[in-house]
């Protein structure tokens, strides 16, 4: 029978792919970018002289894949994951730390803030890859109903708010939507430059006055009805659904999202204007950033994580950059290239324009944590509790506070 | 008659044979092993070392039992039996209503099966501005004089509602797929006996409970039973619905998803979540059992 | 006789009786309304997000005008086009995707029917020692926790060396408690004296199974072949591991979510790639309704 099964099996195993030398595998960018990856793969293929595969794999249940492929002993050699998926499987012990595998000199051509960002308990478990940060778009339709200069932006968080305030009072639609729901608020207040652990991270520190004072001014915006309630419950979706209808007159968007605007209404896109993320007390902005893996259980670490530098190095993420037009690099030469410096017409090209204005002060601000499940629910339980008003913020932040702190 | 025995035994085992192999290479095994890992340590980490899995005995099962989240996640799931009696109860009637034989009876069959096969993240598209502040449930109450415009609010966003329009979702996707089932169930009962009730002047109602109901014991107990299990695993629509925070305020924070979370979502704690999903399990089988006296089933073996 | 035909009383009874008749069929025409409104109500509340993913699916991007978000208006859309279909279609290189589908779903398909048609039978209408512990352990599995059982399952295809084959997605999916389950509730819906003649006939089991009860089942073996057929055709997770190391066999069921890249996300690409996976199951439906409402009459003459 089972002999039977296996010849069935074998004849059915149409390029049975057991036989790959490295393997590297990306987070949804294919078909779109099937034109980089192609000629990549092959100069990849002279560069360690065995075949690389490239597999692209759906954001949806990419981490499961990984831990299937651990599981069965034949997981890829480098795996492209986003920040807070690579602390989770690393703080899981699922990855295997960089630091002894490769020589500093590599370490070297990275910007120290995106290692930063992939660094736990000391140990980097990410080479960055390519980042994306934030810009402000604003529907001129609007701000004219308004009465508001759309040549003239606000430069700063509280002059976006004074704007909302403004557009809600005069037209009666939403002026903003922030990005809080979640943990999105330990990124606002890293943006507004208050922190989040003491000097040595052995403790949570946000609760103090300052930090009850910003959460307090979202509760207070939330009471008077100044942003949809919807974005504490779909955060960014409910924002781009709402602008993408005409019912927003701002919204804090990644460039790359507009040429999708451009198609989901036209009508909105054209009256867009675009200015670069306003840079807060922190100095910081967050920037998404993807980077390279390597799983535990591959069969050579060393080599894997050569292919990791490989594919991250100047060279590779210049190009990808450029072929995406909305990312940007995380090695130091790559990221200082003109292109990023080159503007545009279209309100696409703008876009991309104002975030590499922003991303001088991008940073992934994603906050390791142990234990992060519990951790983050706390947070986004109480933060969301007194949004709307179950708790004060003071009572909330000093319960999160005391979590955190009990597993630190 | 003892040799009949012995080749109706050969003769159920031959049946089963295919189906029990599979089954317990794929299913048991695996089911047992999770049950298994309930009692031990067993996270992500394991899988990369290749470490087995640590014997830490009813450790897992105390500290789930203990967590506040965990029983919350009990509570509503048990909240959400209630969609149970109303959906098999609405799929009954919608398969009695398209099993006449009225012109273009199986364009409605095809249309009541659309929910089943639409993609539930699309759907939710439709279902977030029926639900919104200015959307079309709000717009129908409105209409109806039901509240006034100051006393709308998101129905996904209210910590007493959320749960139950969520449930509306499942009614949704549900009636379809039960309703195929009863209509496969209506097919074995005799046309002859229907008519024979018309003609005695029973009333549409009367048959319906005095005939199909007692004829459709298997089936019925086949429904409710699969969507009562349904019901406790509910898992979903939560997840599309709340982006998997069983939110506003924990209120659709499901039993399920408790495990999910604990598991496939963030934690990769596979030990935790398989005590977790056991103790859900136990919950399951007191409502299977009631299931199986509810509806009374009879053996019809040889 | 004009006479007699013009006398009143005459001339009321008639009109009486043609009245009667008038309300007779206006009653009946009335309760037909009725019924179809019913109907079409129901059609409203199972279709509707249906209808917005096929109005976006057609709707002509380059047109400018309307949010897709904009609602009820994005429901009309102000030009129409089949190019998002083509775009899909083209990018993904569907046609190799569709293909493994049909492959990965027909084997599925065909192997739960056989499966849960031959096991269900023994505990439906057999007695023999093992029966309830088997039909036990056959429900608890509806109940038990299976959330590691992915994890199990790839290491045991990856000793048979069937991870990154057809066999590797479909053996562990073919036997299901479900299929046995729906199965056995049909067979015991079927009237014993049938079964007792044929046993007087001198008919073996497999004859009675094969003769009586599984045409006597048709309905509800179809509605088995039509879940899963559904299922299959719309899981992604589980193909997705299985074939983790074989790209080449994917479904089309996990290439669609790559219309949800964070570069390339078009809605009206990924409403198109959702009516897409539709078409088929729904046709399989319309088709499928035939053996499915045939029922016992069919049957038994057949």
């Amino acid at each position: 029978m089972k002999k039977q099964l296996l010849a069935i099996g074998a004849a059915l195993a149409l390029g049975g792919a057991f036989a790959q030398q490295l393997e590297f595998v990306t987070t949804s960018l294919a078909p779109t970018f099937n034109d980089f990856f192609g000629p990549l793969v092959e100069r990849a293929n002279k560069q360690f002289g065995v075949a690389v595969k490239w597999t692209d794999l759906p954001q949806n249940a990419i981490q499961q894949r990984i831990l299937a492929g651990v599981a069965a002993g034949n997981p890829p050699d480098a795996v492209q994951l986003n920040s807070t998926q690579i602390l989770e499987l690393a703080q899981q012990g699922a990855l295997l730390p960089l630091n002894d595998l490769l020589d500093a000199a590599t370490l070297k051509l990275y910007q120290p803030a995106a290692l930063e960002a992939f660094t736990y308990e000391g140990k980097l478990y990410g080479l960055p890859d390519y980042a994306s940060t934030r810009i402000v778009a604003f529907n001129t339709d609007i701000l004219k109903k308004a009465g508001l200069d759309p040549s003239n932006p606000p430069r700063t968080i509280p002059g976006i708010i004074e704007w909302a305030k403004t557009i809600k009072d005069k037209t009666g639609i939403y002026g903003f939507a922030p990005l809080i729901s979640n943990v999105d608020f330990l990124k606002a207040f890293q943006e507004a430059g208050l922190p989040i652990f003491d000097e040595k991270r052995k403790k949570a520190v946000f609760n103090s006055p300052a930090h009850v004072a910003l959460l307090q001014q979202y509760i207070d915006l939330r009471k008077k009805d100044y942003f949809p309630e919807d974005v504490m419950r779909r955060g960014f979706t409910a924002a781009y659904e709402l602008y993408t209808a005409g019912k927003l007159g701002i919204i804090i968007i990644g460039p790359q999202f507009m040429p999708r605007l451009e198609k989901d209404n036209n009508a909105v896109w054209k009256v867009t204007t675009v200015a670069p993320h306003p840079i807060g007390a922190g100095q910081v902005v967050q920037a998404s950033t993807f980077a390279y893996a390597v799983p535990k259980g591959v069969r050579d670490p060393k080599r894997a994580a050569q292919l990791a530098a490989w594919l991250t190095n100047d060279e590779n993420q210049l190009a990808f950059s450029k072929r995406t037009g909305t990312t940007f690099p995380t090695t130091v030469k790559a990221a200082s290239d003109p292109f990023f410096r080159a503007g545009g017409n279209t309100v696409n090209d703008q876009a991309r324009l104002m975030a590499s204005r922003t991303m001088r002060n991008g940073k992934d601000l994603t906050v390791p944590v142990p234990n992060a499940a519990e951790l983050n629910k706390a947070f986004k339980d109480n933060v969301e509790a007194a949004i709307f008003g179950q708790k004060t913020a003071k009572q909330a932040l000093d319960d999160i506070v005391k979590v955190w702190n009990a597993n630190l | 008659m003892r040799r009949q025995a012995w080749t109706t035994t050969l003769v159920a085992y031959a049946f089963l044979a295919p189906a029990l192999v599979l089954m317990g290479l794929f299913t048991f095994y695996p089911v047992l092993y999770g049950a298994y890992l309930g009692f031990t340590q067993y996270t992500a980490a394991n899988l990369g070392s290749g470490e087995p899995p640590r014997w830490v005995g009813g450790q897992n099962f105390a500290l789930v039992l203990r967590d506040p989240l965990f029983q919350t996640g009990i509570l509503n799931s048990l909240k959400y039996l209630v969609v149970v009696p109303i959906l098999q109860i609405a799929s009954l009637a919608v398969a009695v209503l398209v099993n006449q034989k009225l012109p273009f009876m199986a364009f409605f069959r095809a249309g009541y099966y659309i929910p089943v096969i639409t993609s539930i993240s699309l759907a939710a598209v439709m279902w977030e501005w029926i639900f919104q502040k200015d959307g079309f449930l709000n717009w129908s109450l409105r209409l109806i004089g039901f509240f006034n415009q100051g006393g709308q609010f998101n129905w996904l966003l209210n910590e007493h509602t959320a749960l139950w329009v969520i449930m509306l979702v499942t009614f949704w996707r549900g009636f379809g797929y039960y309703m195929v089932l009863y209509l496969a169930g209506l097919q074995a009962i005799p046309g002859e006996l229907e008519e024979a009730a018309t003609l005695d002047g029973a009333s549409p109602w009367q048959r319906f409970w005095r005939i199909i109901v007692p004829l459709m014991r298997p089936t019925i107990l086949l429904c409710s039973l699969l969507s009562t299990i349904a019901a406790i695993r509910v898992l979903e629509e939560i997840l599309v619905f709340t982006g998997g925070t069983g939110g506003p305020l924990n209120s659709t924070y499901t039993a399920l998803l408790y495990v999910y979370n604990k598991s496939l979502g963030l934690d990769f704690n596979y030990g935790v979540a398989s005590a977790a999903g056991l103790l859900i399990a136990l919950v399951g089988f007191g409502l299977s059992y009631l299931n199986f006296r509810i509806t009374r089933e009879d053996r019809g073996e040889r | 006789m004009n006479e007699l035909e013009r006398s009143p009383s005459v001339s009321s009874a008639r009109a009486e009786a043609a009245g009667l008749r008038r309300r007779a069929v206006w009653r009946k025409g009335v309760s037909i309304t009725l019924a179809y409104l019913i109907l079409l109500a129901i059609l409203a509340f199972a279709a509707f997000p249906f209808l917005w993913t096929l109005a976006i699916s057609i709707t002509d991007k380059r047109a400018a005008g309307i949010s897709i978000y904009d609602f009820p208006r994005s429901l009309f859309p102000p030009a129409i086009t089949l190019g998002n279909f083509v775009e899909v279609f083209e990018k993904l290189k569907l046609g190799k995707y569709f293909l493994n589908s049909v492959v990965i779903t027909g084997l599925t398909v065909v192997g739960t029917l056989i499966t849960s048609a031959l096991a269900a039978y023994p505990l439906a209408r057999l007695r023999f020692p093992g029966k309830n512990l088997i039909f036990g352990a056959v429900i608890a599995t509806l109940v038990l926790p299976t959330e590691t059982s992915f994890i199990v399952n790839v290491l045991t295809l990856n000793k048979l060396h069937l991870l990154g084959t057809y066999w590797g997605v479909v053996l562990p999916i073919v036997a299901t408690a479900f299929g046995i389950f729906l199965m056995r509730q049909a067979y015991l819906a079927i009237p014993s004296t049938l079964m007792e003649a044929a046993r007087i006939d001198g008919a073996s089991e497999m004859q009675i199974l094969w003769r009586i009860m599984i045409p006597l089942s048709m309905p509800s073996l179809t509605a088995l072949g039509i879940f899963t057929l559904v299922n299959t055709w719309n899981a992604y997770f589980w193909p997705s591991v299985a074939l983790l190391t074989n790209e080449e066999l994917l479904p089309m069921s996990v290439a669609i979510l790559k219309l949800k890249g964070q570069f390339n996300y078009d809605t009206f690409n990924v409403a198109a790639g959702a009516i897409l996976m539709m078409i088929p199951v729904l046709l399989v439906f319309v088709l499928a309704q035939r053996l499915f409402m045939r029922g016992l009459e069919g049957a038994v003459k057949g």
